[in-house]
């Protein structure tokens, strides 16, 4: 209860605590406080109250909360642009942009389809028109001879980061000049290569297995240039979009620093029992730990988004004879009768064939030859008669 | 720092870097505002992102009369009001929301079960200034309700929860004495 000459209402403490009293009623609730024990009781028991309600203190909120809201199906990407059309006009807008798309794209199926194209051009078409779907699809391969190309880029305009690697198997023409050209390749693109292994003979055939980072603008001309050693067997391209995965590791890398922080101002700015303490610095060396993994993580994930690794496989084809020394001679006698067989039963074929071939042509000559010698022979015997 | 009132005209404009802003900014606050009244951590996060997705349908609406912190936890608060009708039927005690874990249990469980004994609008009056340090006008918005009416209505909260705590303070000093 407040007394009778009070000057003050108990809800101008409040605003004066709060901050929210006005300049020129501040400086009267001041000067009344000076001097009013009661009144600065109210005071102290007010600021006490938020005391004691700042001590509720709660966990950070979940690291996957932001790719959710700012990339997931719920969030930014279900949201715009679509919500932004009033759903009176959904329906008309949806149906005018399908006929948009319709006119689009018939002409641009009736380009990619025309013979004149040559086949460099043809295949920059179908590269552009291939190119939004496969930054949705996780994998695009092709066969042999394929034509099938990635994006351009790793990283799209908004700010996708994408691993994308290669899978080349071929038969070089040359193996030796092939295996010095992967090396001019690599360099000539600023990669490097990560691991060569050649194995087998040049009697069995050789194999080059090796793996080839470039960087990830610069994939698909090197695939190119691997393509021209060889006559290829297995071509193939994988696309991996790992946006969301780089911002939730971000984040969490992010609280984890903070975490970090405040506890270190914690350790240095308040005392405790030496367990309290003991436990205090376990906190920090976890929280540490976590901080490390998830950096690496995220470095390894950047790392395979600027370099592209690609997959390589050259198959040298086989080229020796077998030499199993001479034969016995009973194999010998069998074989050169078998072969005698083979040989006579061949050359009644090919005589009968050759009867079977001339004949036709021996029985129109001696018709056409036959009958005026026939006739020049009875003749002549006539006349001898 | 850009403010507020300009990150959401950049949104109209389909800014997602304007909306990742706005995002980190309150991400944190409107975290803590569910995570103090949501039992359910879960719940909390999906209400959380609920709030989010609401700002960004309601971008359009947004006239900027009053601050954007306010009309966020505007947002907010319908839409626990409205959590809290679609999970009315299991009966609760007038305003308790169960405790949500706390870094310091104790002095969270302290403080919950003091604010628990305070009447509900009182009790929601006191944590958006304590807790989501809103203005008084700022409040009077959320709530809708006049400016003096949250004056006088904070003061009470506050001396009331101050019995409540010093009453289990008593509670807890004769407890460890025995």
């Amino acid at each position: 209860m407040q007394p009778v000459d009070h000057p003050l209402d108990p809800e101008e403490l409040t605003e004066y605590v709060d901050g929210e009293v006005s300049l020129e009623r501040r400086a009267d609730v001041e000067s009344h406080l000076a001097t009013c024990a009661a009144c600065q009781k109210t005071v102290r028991d007010l600021r006490g109250v938020s005391r004691d309600l700042a001590a509720w203190s709660l966990e950070a909120a979940p690291n996957a909360l932001r790719a959710r809201v700012l990339f997931g199906k719920a969030g930014f990407g279900r949201q715009w642009p679509v919500r932004w059309i009033p759903s009176w006009a959904t329906v008309p807008v949806l149906g005018l942009t399908a006929l948009a798309a319709l006119l689009i794209a018939v002409p641009l199926g009736r380009y990619s389809q025309a013979p004149a194209i040559d086949a460099r051009s043809e295949s920059r078409v179908s590269t552009v028109a291939e190119g939004a779907e496969r930054s949705r699809a996780p994998s695009v391969t092709g066969r042999a001879g394929s034509t099938a190309e990635a994006p351009q880029t790793s990283q799209t305009s908004l700010g996708s980061r994408i691993i994308r690697t290669a899978t080349l198997q071929l038969v070089p023409k040359d193996f030796d000049a092939a295996r010095a050209t992967v090396d001019r390749i690599v360099a000539d693109a600023g990669g490097y290569l990560g691991t060569v292994v050649v194995s087998g003979t040049r009697a069995t055939g050789r194999t080059l297995a090796a793996t080839v980072n470039v960087p990830a603008t610069r994939l698909d001309e090197t695939v190119r240039a691997f393509r021209t050693l060889g006559e290829v067997v297995q071509d193939s391209q994988n696309a991996t979009d790992v946006t969301e995965r780089l911002v939730d590791l971000e984040a969490r890398l992010a609280n984890s620093r903070n975490s970090e922080r405040r506890m270190n101002e914690l350790l240095r700015t308040r005392t405790g029992t030496l367990t309290e303490v003991l436990e205090a610095e376990r906190e920090v060396a976890r929280v540490r730990e976590e901080i490390e993994r998830l950096d690496a993580q995220r470095k390894s994930l950047a790392d395979k988004v600027t370099f592209s690794a690609i997959t390589l496989q050259f198959d040298e084809p086989k080229k020796s004879s077998m030499d199993l020394g001479p034969l016995p001679l009973t194999t010998r006698i069998r074989n050169a009768f078998i072969e005698g067989l083979r040989s006579a039963f061949a050359g009644a074929v090919e005589a009968l064939l050759v009867v079977l071939q001339v004949a036709p042509a021996l029985l129109l000559w001696a018709l056409l030859l036959g009958v005026p010698i026939w006739r020049i022979w009875r003749w002549r015997a006539r006349v001898a008669a | 720092m850009t403010p507020d009132e300009n990150l959401v005209a950049e949104l109209r404009g389909g800014s997602r870097d304007a909306f990742a802003t706005l995002f980190d900014r309150y991400r944190e606050p409107v975290w803590r505002f569910f995570r103090r009244r949501v039992a359910d951590r879960g719940r909390a996060e999906e209400l959380t992102q609920d709030t989010f997705v609401a700002i960004l349908e309601g971008a359009r609406r947004y006239e900027g009369r009053g601050p954007f912190r306010s009309y966020l936890f505007g947002v907010a608060y319908n839409i626990l009001l409205a959590d809290r009708r679609k999970t009315a039927p299991q009966p609760r005690a007038a305003g308790s929301d169960p405790p949500a874990p706390a870094a310091d249990r104790d002095a969270a469980l302290w403080i919950q079960a003091a604010l628990a004994q305070l009447d509900a609008d009182e009790r929601e009056l006191l944590m958006l200034r304590e807790y989501e340090e809103l203005s008084y006008l700022e409040i009077a918005q959320v709530l809708e309700i006049p400016i003096n009416t949250v004056r006088s209505r904070l003061f009470r909260a506050r001396m009331a929860l101050k019995q409540r705590l010093d009453a289990q303070r008593i509670v807890g000093v004769s407890h460890a004495a025995r």
